[in-house]
């Protein structure tokens, strides 16, 4: 196997380098044009847990287009680099990185238009996400391959098919915890239009294999093994009267997935229906959608963004039938009602429920009267057998002004029980923020910026989360001066690319899979540019925060001061810059990794032709 | 921040595989610079091309051994070029002044001198200079520019430097509503400006104050719709009147003294009148921006001949506008869409033969 992908390689090596040979003694009609950097420069790196190194090297990246014939029968773009990080080039690696991507298109003008796109990308910085916060930084290798093929006959079906395949792995700096993951994806579609009606079917297999080690979890590697496979059909018919439509979709899907002697399998079948009326003053739309499986369907969302499907999650029988209708009416200018119904039907865990949701909101637009004041508010009414259950709220008020050399702008928004996936559970939100922005003098002008956020699901308290965060930015013709601070808690669970928020109840999710984070962080960047050969650039940043796991308690922190001078002399680019790293996990047993590397080097552009 | 891996040195090895045969690629040589062939006309007289420049590299002379050297290791420096040039002037030392609203400037060529430069103001709080349209000159050499963004008379002395601003209101605001064509008479210490929106010429003295007002809206004799470009040639007071589709001209007093021009599509009639210029022996130069042709008129009116057509190469036109004849009866056609100034020669017939003639 590594005999043949070196085969490969090295094939299409040889191939990318006789494009630009080609062209260059045009031949048959082949054209292609080039252009790239060379760098070569002195750098060095020293830390706690390394040897101190430091030696000339050098660092590359160019960009080759092309086509043959037509650009629209062959076209194809390849952009190579090597040796790039912050200290060097416009890179936001910490690490020096190496990779390619590139992308041929075919048959752009016919009838059977294509492509195929690739990249691989060697020892790049990446980030392990925590929500609200700037994460954890990652050391990783990735590779991607998608193939596209589309059949566009007239008067025939059009039939796409499309297969990608992705892989990456990376190592948490700092820690011993590291991640892979893989995904194909196979898509095949098609639609037709017949009789008036617009008919859409198609496909899709994915399978995701999982590897991750959980530093901030349970502490074990974890493996996961999922797959699912989903159909669709869909039908719209536009009906002869007031913009009206009409339609119908069914689709099946089904997953399984296998983690750590755990398997998890199911399938979901989802019908809907969709009639819109479009009358002049008061439009009706009316919709009604039954799913058999409910937790399979959230399963399934995990699934087709890339996720794992949790496992223990609990998962009893369960359906759903949801029909809505709702509607709205002018009453002045300015004065829109919007009112709506809808009723849910459900059953999981031996349990019917029903819940019957009315609202109205009111729309008022203050634009004219109390200058750049725009608002909505509204009132839910909910009730189920029990009668009326609830009274919820909603609304938001946006608000902008100018006062002379003041810019004021704020939002407020607020949603009280919202329904959710579950009947029995909904949820609220409320966001607030404003910003602020002062012309000083001349071409110098400040800008604040609060934002906050607060999401939790009702009927039990502590599972939410929120977050804030405060920008201040002082910007100049020549330079720019900023600095911010954000914070948030929540409760998270583990995915391959960081913490994500807790998609459901967490009475519905199994306690080992949670994850409590709490965390801050703040920094600040000046940049100036004294003229327009010269660019210095200095930033910092710091984050700190607490993850708690029920097996798990880490503490983490990640430092972070960065330097960069760059003059232009024509096309060349003399380059200094620095970087001192830290970042620490408590939950692992290894040494924090503290880093300090530097560069001095000089970039030549060149046209190749 | 980490040694190199085989891994990475095998993609050093790739990358560098790929840029060689860009360090050994082989320029197109460009085409030799052909213009259109000679345009021979009746009585000897002939148009023939000379040059073309859209950029700052073309002034600058045979470079010597340490700027070449410098070309090699740091590459060109970036050469600025013209972005949509609409006005030009040649001044006494054969310079051309060309005003660029794309570029929110005005280029300086000197071709003699092998010197360029380019004079702009768009960043400055007060009086800046936002879209300059058409430019004079005066006997000094000192640049005049109309704004027709801000409404301003901006005027630089021959070096470039920035003098003041004339029709500069109180507040930043300027006078005129859309001042384009203008032109200045040092003898009689008169400044003519177009305001296009006021279908007006404007009559200002040397310090900015208006001592008459030529025309009104209209399209009978003296009236205006839409003036565009003026010249001041040969005591005459030449007026483009775009919308009525004629140019027409005027004594030194201000009393119209004859028109020429009529709307149509086909050669000797005027659909977009552009620039407009006179020649030695006083034939009327009218560019025609639609069809990128620049007609030649007796001063009966009359076609003489024709030259330039729709196109990209040299001798052609993409929405050619200002035009400017300097002593030597050479023609500059400012060739707006191609980014670049046209150079003819019109070789008439001498002074001791036209003296013959007479």
């Amino acid at each position: 196997m590594q005999g043949r992908l070196r085969c490969l390689w090295l094939a299409g090596l040889a191939l990318l380098w006789a494009l630009p040979l080609a062209a260059q003694v045009e031949y048959g009609k082949l054209h292609a044009g080039a252009n790239g950097e060379l760098t070569g420069g002195y750098g060095g790196d020293f830390g706690d847990q390394q040897t101190s190194d430091h030696s000339l090297g050098f660092g590359a990246n160019g960009t080759i287009n092309g086509y043959y014939y037509n650009p629209r029968f062959i076209s194809f773009s390849v952009q190579p680099y090597y040796g790039r990080s912050q200290n060097n080039s416009e890179s936001q690696s910490i690490t020096d990185s190496s990779g390619y991507m590139g992308t041929v298109n075919f048959f752009g003008g016919s009838h059977f238009p294509g492509f195929v796109s690739f990249n691989q990308n060697w020892n790049s910085s990446g980030t392990f996400g925590i929500p609200g916060e700037a994460g954890l930084i990652t050391k990783g290798d990735s590779h991607g391959f998608d193939v596209g093929w589309n059949v566009l006959l007239p008067g025939l079906p059009t039939l796409s098919i499309g297969y990608f395949d992705t892989s990456s792995s990376s190592s948490l700096l700092g820690s011993d915890s590291s991640t892979a993951s893989t995904t194909r994806n196979l898509n095949v579609g098609s639609s037709y239009r017949l009789a008036g009606f617009s008919l859409n079917g198609g496909f899709v297999h994915t399978n995701t294999d999982t590897n991750l080690t959980g530093v901030l979890g349970n502490g074990e590697t974890e493996t996961a093994t999922d797959s699912s496979n989903s159909y669709h059909l869909s039908a719209i018919r536009k009906l002869p009267f007031y913009h009206s439509q009409f339609s119908v979709g069914a689709s099946r899907s089904s997953y399984s997935g296998a983690s750590d002697g755990s398997e998890e399998n199911g399938t979901t079948d989802n019908v809907n229906a969709n009639l819109n009326l479009g009358f002049p003053k008061l439009p009706v739309a009316i919709s009604a959608n039954y799913t058999d499986n409910i937790f399979g369907s959230f399963q399934q969302q995990l699934i087709n963004s890339g996720q794992a499907p949790l496992p223990g999650l609990e998962n009893p029988k369960s359906r759903s039938l949801l029909v809505m209708a709702s509607t709205f009416y002018t009453v002045l200018p300015h004065l829109t009602l919007n009112g709506y119904v809808d009723h849910t039907e459900q059953y999981f865990n031996g349990q019917d429920y029903g819940l019957t949701q009315f609202g109205i909101n009111v729309n008022y637009n203050f634009l004219r009267r109390i200058k750049g004041l725009t608002f909505m508010a509204g009132m839910v009414d909910s009730a189920d057998q029990q009668g009326n259950t609830r009274v919820g709220f909603v609304g938001n008020a946006n608000y902008s002004r100018t006062f002379g050399r003041w810019e004021v702008g704020s939002y407020f928004m607020y949603d009280q029980d919202v329904e959710t996936l579950l009947v029995t559970y909904t949820t609220s939100t409320m966001n607030y923020g404003a910003s602020v922005k002062r012309d000083l003098y001349h071409d110098l002008r400040w800008v604040g910026v609060v934002s906050a956020g607060r999401s939790v699901f009702e009927q039990q308290a502590g599972n939410g989360s929120q977050s804030e965060s405060f920008t201040s930015m002082l910007m100049g013709r020549k330079f720019a001066l900023s600095a911010n601070y954000t914070q948030s808690n929540g409760t998270s669970i583990l995915t391959a690319n960081g913490l994500v928020p807790a998609p459901l109840p967490v009475s519905l999710l199994s306690a080992s899979n949670l994850i409590v984070y709490n965390g801050k962080s703040y920094g600040g960047s000046f940049r100036v540019n004294p003229n327009r050969n010269l660019l210095i650039n200095t930033s910092y940043s710091k984050s700190e925060g607490n993850t708690v796991s029920p097996l798990m308690l880490s503490s983490n922190g990640t430092t972070m001061y960065y330097g960069l001078a760059e003059y232009r002399l024509r096309k060349m680019l003399f380059t200094a810059g620095c970087t001192k790293f830290r970042q620490s996990i408590s939950s692992s047993s290894t040494l924090p990794s503290v880093v300090t590397s530097y560069y001095f080097g000089v970039t030549r552009w060149f046209k190749g032709f | 921040m980490s040694r190199a891996t085989p891994c990475r040195w095998k993609t050093a090895c790739c990358v560098l595989l790929l840029l060689t045969p860009l360090w050994a690629a082989k320029k197109n040589d460009p085409p030799g610079i052909l213009g259109p062939p000679d345009l021979l006309l009746e009585g000897g007289r002939k148009l023939t091309f000379e040059r073309s420049f859209s950029s700052e590299k073309e002034v600058l002379g045979k470079p010597g051994f340490w700027t070449r050297l410098l070309n090699v290791v740091a590459g060109e420096p970036e050469y600025r070029g013209m972005v949509r040039p609409y006005g030009i002037a040649v001044d006494s030392q054969g310079r051309a002044i060309v005003t660029d609203p794309g570029a929110a400037g005005v280029h300086i060529f000197d071709f003699v001198h092998h010197k360029y430069k380019f004079i702009e103001r768009k960043e400055k709080e007060k009086d800046a200079m936002l879209a300059p349209q058409c430019v004079a000159l005066d006997a000094q050499d000192n640049i005049y520019v109309t704004d027709s963004e801000s409404g301003k008379i901006f005027v630089f002395d021959a070096n470039g430097k920035y003098r003041h601003a004339l029709g500069s209101l109180k507040g930043g605001e300027g006078y005129f509503k859309r001042p384009t064509g203008i032109a200045v008479d040092s003898a009689a210490q008169r400044i003519y400006v177009t305001d296009t929106l006021r279908d007006k010429i404007f009559v200002l003295d040397m310090q900015g104050q208006v001592m008459q007002t030529i025309g009104k809206h209209g399209n009978g004799s003296g009236e205006f719709y839409y003036p565009t470009e003026l010249r001041l040639d040969d005591n005459k007071l030449l007026v483009v009147d775009a919308m009525n589709f004629r140019v027409q001209w005027f004594g030194r007093n201000g009393n119209v003294e004859g028109e020429m021009g009529q709307i149509g599509d086909s050669v000797g009639q005027m659909f977009r009148p552009k620039g407009v210029a006179m020649d030695s022996e006083g034939h009327l130069y009218i560019v025609d921006g639609l069809w990128g042709v620049v007609q030649v008129f007796d001063r009966e009116g009359h076609l003489l001949y024709f030259f330039g057509k729709k196109g990209a190469e040299l001798g052609e036109f993409q929405l050619p506008s200002g035009v400017f004849i300097d002593h030597d009866d050479r023609v500059f056609v400012v060739d707006s869409y191609n980014r670049r100034v046209q150079v003819f020669r019109y070789h008439g017939l001498s002074k001791q033969v036209r003296g013959a003639g007479q």
